[in-house]
């Protein structure tokens, strides 16, 4: 059974509806001073504020632009560091411990390093949003190729395909699944490395917003700028991910159609 | 009184024509993390063109390694492999291995995968994608050419790797327990399919499986393995005629006689006869 598509968004947004409503009321009882503890009404209209003064898109494309390349640039790196450690065994074995703990290193913690580096530039943001990402990308990567079922690369072999055709027309393929779940958690790390750097750092972009309403005690905006980070990443994740994920796993067989 | 099984007494090949395969002191140590495993020993065995050939054994005898060693998916620790003449040093289209599960890669449709291996033999694309329709359709098959693997049952999943390793024209069809995953009625059913594409192509088999009556119904020769190291135990010639059907008097006397050759082998088991 199927649930309609109504009935699966309907939990979400009840829950979503109680959650602003709770916040008004919160708000509404006036516990801290309106000014440090804006109502939603007041973060929305602080969004339309922004949008008005022209602040807002250069923010949301400034850090989409810096989030999409820099994104791309850790599959890339992810793939080719992942292909070295899969194929050079030695490697994988001294490398993995290290890589174990440069993956948990939070992409914050970079960016005094990617200050002194390259100063306060487009670059930094890059690298930190680079490396807060292409460690858990490589480490998903190269689990996706050790969870293919040694079988599929057999029945390859015996059908006379062998080296690089092998990994093209048989590894990959198998596992994709997996690689597409890793290229999901890279993202989520490279969206939370970005806008981190950008809270300390960036004179344009979600993160700036956020630091400036601080600068200014604009709580209002600090709080829009939060739902607008939070709205754009569960869209990502849901619209291009969650689809993305499902595709394949239907395609593969994974789950019932 | 005759019987259907007769111990078999080697026949030496014409020399002119070479078996399609000749393993000759064939033994084999995998290097398992509990130290060296001796999985066969001292194996001789000539298959004729033609020939359809069954191994049985207890399970862990050697069966499937056998396999293994004439797909060239694994180098023997000693004693030499022969197909049609030239010795075996890896994988190769002329000897095809069809996996007990049957192995078909999931993010492909079924005309996909019979295609698979035909890509690089210098066919074309329209000859690639005619030889698999031509193949699903001897395994009845042809309404099912855009369906993926998961959605096809498992007959039919084995229906396909069975028209995928055909398509290859191989040599020699290799076949390891295809059929051990299904249930009575469908195994009964692809037992007379592969009689019938036997009967047609008459590609060399080499066919291993652990029950006795479908050894009877499918092989002219049966050979029974022993328990590890698998050694030959005894060989039996099945001359029932033929299509065979698994409830047969003449087969289910045959897998009685291989039975009992087997049984010996399960005697650590203390099984009551």
């Amino acid at each position: 059974m199927t649930l309609s598509r109504w009935a699966r968004v309907r939990p979400p947004l009840i829950v979503l509806a109680v959650l602003v409503l709770a916040w008004e009321a919160a708000h509404r009882l006036h516990l801290y001073p309106d000014f440090l503890f804006p109502g939603p009404l007041d973060a929305a209209r602080s969004l339309v504020a922004l949008a008005r003064s022209g602040q807002l898109l250069p923010s949301l494309t400034a850090t989409l632009t810096r989030l999409g390349i820099s994104f791309l640039l850790s599959l890339v790196l992810g793939a080719i560091l992942a292909a070295l450690l899969v194929l050079i065994p030695w490697l994988r074995r001294g490398v993995q411990p290290l890589l174990l703990g440069l993956q948990s290193l939070p992409g914050i913690a970079w960016v005094p390093v990617a200050l002194l580096w390259f100063g306060f530039s487009e670059n930094a943001l890059y690298f930190v949003t680079v490396i807060g990402s292409v460690f858990a990308i490589t480490m998903g990567f190269v689990d996706a190729f050790s969870l293919v079922p040694p079988l599929y690369a057999k029945a390859g072999r015996n059908m006379g395909v062998s080296g690089v055709r092998l990994l093209v027309r048989v590894t990959i393929p198998a596992a994709t699944p997996h690689l597409v779940s890793s290229a999901k958690v890279g993202w989520s790390f490279a969206w939370r490395s970005l806008i981190g750097a950008e809270i300390v750092f960036a004179s344009v972009g979600l993160g700036f917003l956020l630091n400036q309403g601080r600068e200014f005690l604009n709580v209002a905006q600090v709080f829009g700028t939060m739902v607008a980070v939070l709205v754009l990443g569960s869209a990502f994740e849901r619209l291009l991910f969650a689809r993305l994920e499902r595709f394949v796993r239907r395609r593969w067989g994974l789950t019932k159609a | 009184m005759t019987t259907s099984a007769k111990p078999d007494s080697p026949t030496p090949a014409a020399p002119t024509v070479p078996p399609a395969l000749r393993i000759a002191g064939l033994s084999h140590t995998h290097q398992a993390n509990a130290g060296p495993l001796e999985a066969l020993s001292n194996i001789h065995l000539d298959v004729a063109p033609g020939e359809f050939v069954v191994i049985v054994g207890p399970s862990g005898c050697g069966k499937s390694t056998l396999l293994s060693l004439v797909a060239g998916l694994e180098t023997p620790t000693s004693g030499t492999l022969e197909a049609a003449g030239k010795p075996i040093t890896g994988p190769g289209r002329d000897r095809i291995l069809m996996f007990q599960e049957g192995a078909l890669f999931p993010w492909l449709s079924a005309q996909a995968n019979v295609e698979f291996g035909l890509k690089g033999t210098g066919l074309s694309r329209r000859k690639r994608r005619e030889r698999a329709k031509g193949y699903l359709n001897l395994v009845q098959l042809e309404e099912f050419a855009q369906a993926h693997a998961h959605e096809l049952s498992g007959g039919m999943k084995q229906r396909v790797a069975l028209a995928r390793a055909l398509a290859l024209q191989p040599e020699l069809l290799l076949m390891d327990e295809p059929f051990a995953a299904l249930d009575a009625q469908t195994r009964d059913a692809m037992l007379a399919l592969v009689q019938k594409l036997w009967a047609q192509q008459r590609h060399t088999t080499l066919f291993v499986t652990h029950n006795v009556r479908e050894a009877a119904c499918l092989g002219d020769r049966v050979i029974v393995l022993s328990h590890r190291p698998g050694t030959i135990k005894a060989s039996f010639r099945i001359t029932a005629p033929r299509p065979r059907n698994i409830e047969d008097p003449l087969v289910i006397e045959a897998a009685r006689l291989i039975k009992n050759a087997l049984v010996e082998e399960l005697d650590w088991l203390r099984l009551p006869r």
